[in-house]
């Protein structure tokens, strides 16, 4: 009797870790910040998991502060929405902050200088690739292929974030927003 | 057939044992055979395995035409399926071989699965470290619930590629602690079992854990101060392999040796061959392990010395209270653990001539042991010995060509000239 109390024990603590990994994520998925990080994109094959499209986000540098992280290390980045409707990282905590969209990322290089002179660190996102169904892959790589030419168009990740944790809802395409005249 | 049992006809043509001795000895050992996997088994299994592949592969397909609820379902089935499958067998079929193993093995598959396909359909990356110890986490209470030895294999296989990416990562890695806890749940799965297993299962899981260990070793040690004293742990972990060994046959009474017995010779005896070199003495055990080492030293030190300490006393009470004596490659790879920081410092020629010894003396040791029990498989695991020594001594250009030439030439007609006189003992024993 002891014996099969133990063995459904065991079974539901399994069952347990699944559903909570998964209601997690869902969670971020249902309930996290919308945003969108403009990127370019291209399409190897992984064939652990399918074929994906891999990202290649605009923009991983943030404003540095002092900080030295070390290679690989994880901090927080807050992305703010700009006018054109791209969020775009701001500002950079080695700790997490609550008030914000903060996500947490991995440290990919030292300090560096950005065009405009600004001391900046080097990141990766926590999501390098989008997995779609072959036929997906191939449509989007067509519609890639015909952007280049029109500086015009754009391509984003549509993620939601939510407690330093992010997921991505989507790919999106479209023209970019015409600037404002003075 | 069992060799044991190919010799029971001329014990009793010969008078040693009784027919129905004969017949009851035969008897205990097809009853000790029976209780292993039989050909059924193994297809059950190898049927399992290809059933678990095959849902990892799907996994490779994007489910992209379905709704997300529908993607959820799909992403939980694998390991929901396999874990009511674990259930049922655990519950109903405890004693069948075949239901335990196929069942482990498909939920382990299944677990892997479902979580690979959660990170698909809410597009997480992630990385390889963390799938692993995901996957692992949540399949460590498998290999308890169903007692299945294939399921601790796979567990220790998918913590060895944990421990190795982890720690050897490309881009420097980390100390991957995380490997203690899965090599201690491995342990305590492995010495709890109350029946004994069958013994084609002891040495395979030998094996694993012993290229585990040795894989596991640089991996802990990379990121700490002198990572070069990792050297100094490879000794006394191969006489722990041939002591656990020794202990694990003791305990559930099997006969022939395990995987960790193999591969503790085979590491020892490759270890001797690099330490039989003055040059590595010098280069490395010296300058790079030995010199610059403040007290009190990074726990790389202090671990193996400690473990050999413990082994040694160990050894010595039970030599006090029951006069049992070690296996000799024990004893060697316990006095190379001391030797190495000592002659390191002190005097690095001595070192490399002690280690010469040590090999010809257990060269020696086994060659003696194979005359007197007439196996030629020990005498000649003692001529492996000494041809290791000899073949070192040829590539080390410090000794001359006249000199190296005839020590070729005596070792080989001892070789012809032992076997001959071996043979002729046989022959006279018989009638």
């Amino acid at each position: 009797m002891k014996r099969n109390v133990i063995i459904w024990l065991l079974a539901v603590m399994q069952v347990a870790g699944l559903t909570w990994m998964l209601l997690s994520l869902e969670n971020i998925r249902s309930t996290g910040t919308p945003l969108k990080l403009e990127l370019r994109a291209r399409d190897p094959y992984d064939p652990f998991r399918g074929n994906y499209l891999a990202l290649n986000f605009a923009d991983e540098t943030v404003p540095n502060k002092g900080f030295k992280p070390k290679f690989r290390q994880e901090y927080w980045v807050e992305l703010v929405t700009g006018s054109d409707g791209m969020a775009r990282p701001a500002r950079v905590s080695m700790n997490e902050q609550k008030d914000g969209n903060w996500l947490k990322v991995t440290n990919s290089g030292g300090e560096v200088k950005n065009d405009s002179g600004q001391i900046v660190l080097s990141f990766r996102y926590p999501f390098d690739r989008y997995f779609m169904n072959e036929e997906g892959i191939k449509a989007m790589e067509k519609k890639l292929q015909a952007m280049q030419s029109d500086s015009s168009m754009r391509t984003w990740a549509e993620i939601r974030v939510k407690n330093g944790t992010a997921v991505i809802t989507g790919i999106g395409m479209g023209k970019r927003p015409v600037p404002k005249p003075d | 057939m069992d060799r044991t049992k190919q010799h029971l006809p001329e014990w009793i043509r010969e008078g040693i044992i009784t027919p129905d001795q004969g017949k009851q000895i035969g008897d205990w050992l097809d009853a000790r055979r029976g209780t292993g996997p039989s050909i059924l088994t193994v297809l059950a299994g190898i049927g399992a395995l290809m059933t678990g592949v095959g849902i990892i592969l799907i996994v490779a397909h994007n489910w992209d035409q379905m709704g997300h609820a529908a993607r959820i379902l799909f992403a939980l089935l694998p390991g929901l399926a396999g874990t009511a499958l674990a259930v049922f067998s655990a519950l109903r079929k405890p004693d069948s071989f075949a239901w335990t193993e196929a069942s482990g093995i498909l939920q382990f598959f299944g677990l892997g699965s479902s979580i690979s396909l959660i990170s698909q359909v809410y597009q997480i990356t992630g990385s390889m470290d963390a799938y692993l110890l995901t996957w692992l986490a949540l399949a460590l209470p498998t290999m308890f619930m169903l007692r299945s030895m294939a399921t601790a294999a796979l567990f220790i296989i998918m913590a060895s590629w944990f421990v190795i990416i982890t720690g050897m990562g490309f881009f420097g890695g980390e100390t991957p602690l995380h490997y203690l806890w899965m090599l201690a749940a491995w342990a305590v799965f492995i010495f709890t079992l109350k029946q004994r297993k069958h013994e084609g299962w002891f040495a395979f899981h030998g094996w694993l854990i012993a290229l585990s260990l040795a894989a596991a070793v640089p991996a802990l040690g990379r990121h700490t101060q002198k990572s070069e004293l990792i050297t100094l742990c490879y000794p006394v972990l191969m006489a722990i392999y041939l002591w656990a060994d020794e202990f694990y046959r003791t305990r559930f009474g099997l006969i022939k040796p395990g995987g960790l017995n193999m591969a503790g010779r085979l590491g020892l005896l490759i270890l001797c061959i690099v330490l039989s070199y003055r040059t590595f003495w010098k280069e490395v055990v010296r300058e790079e392990m030995m010199l610059e080492l403040r007290f009190p030293g990074p726990w790389l030190f202090w671990l193996p010395l400690s473990a050999a300490a413990a082994l040694t006393a160990f050894l010595i009470f039970r030599y006090v209270n029951s006069g049992k004596i070690p296996k000799p490659e024990v004893i060697v790879g316990l006095l190379l653990t001391a030797c190495m920081p000592v002659f390191g410092l002190l005097s690095y020629t001595t070192g490399a001539v002690l280690v010469n010894l040590m090999i010809l003396a257990l060269g020696f040791w086994y060659i003696r042991r194979g005359i007197a029990w007439v196996r030629l498989d020990i005498l000649n695991y003692g001529l492996l010995w000494l041809a290791a020594f000899v073949v070192c001594r040829f590539f080390d250009f410090n000794l001359g060509y006249l000199f190296r030439g005839l020590f070729f030439i005596a070792l080989g007609l001892l070789l012809f000239g032992i076997n001959y006189y071996l043979l002729r003992q046989k022959k006279e024993v018989k009638p």
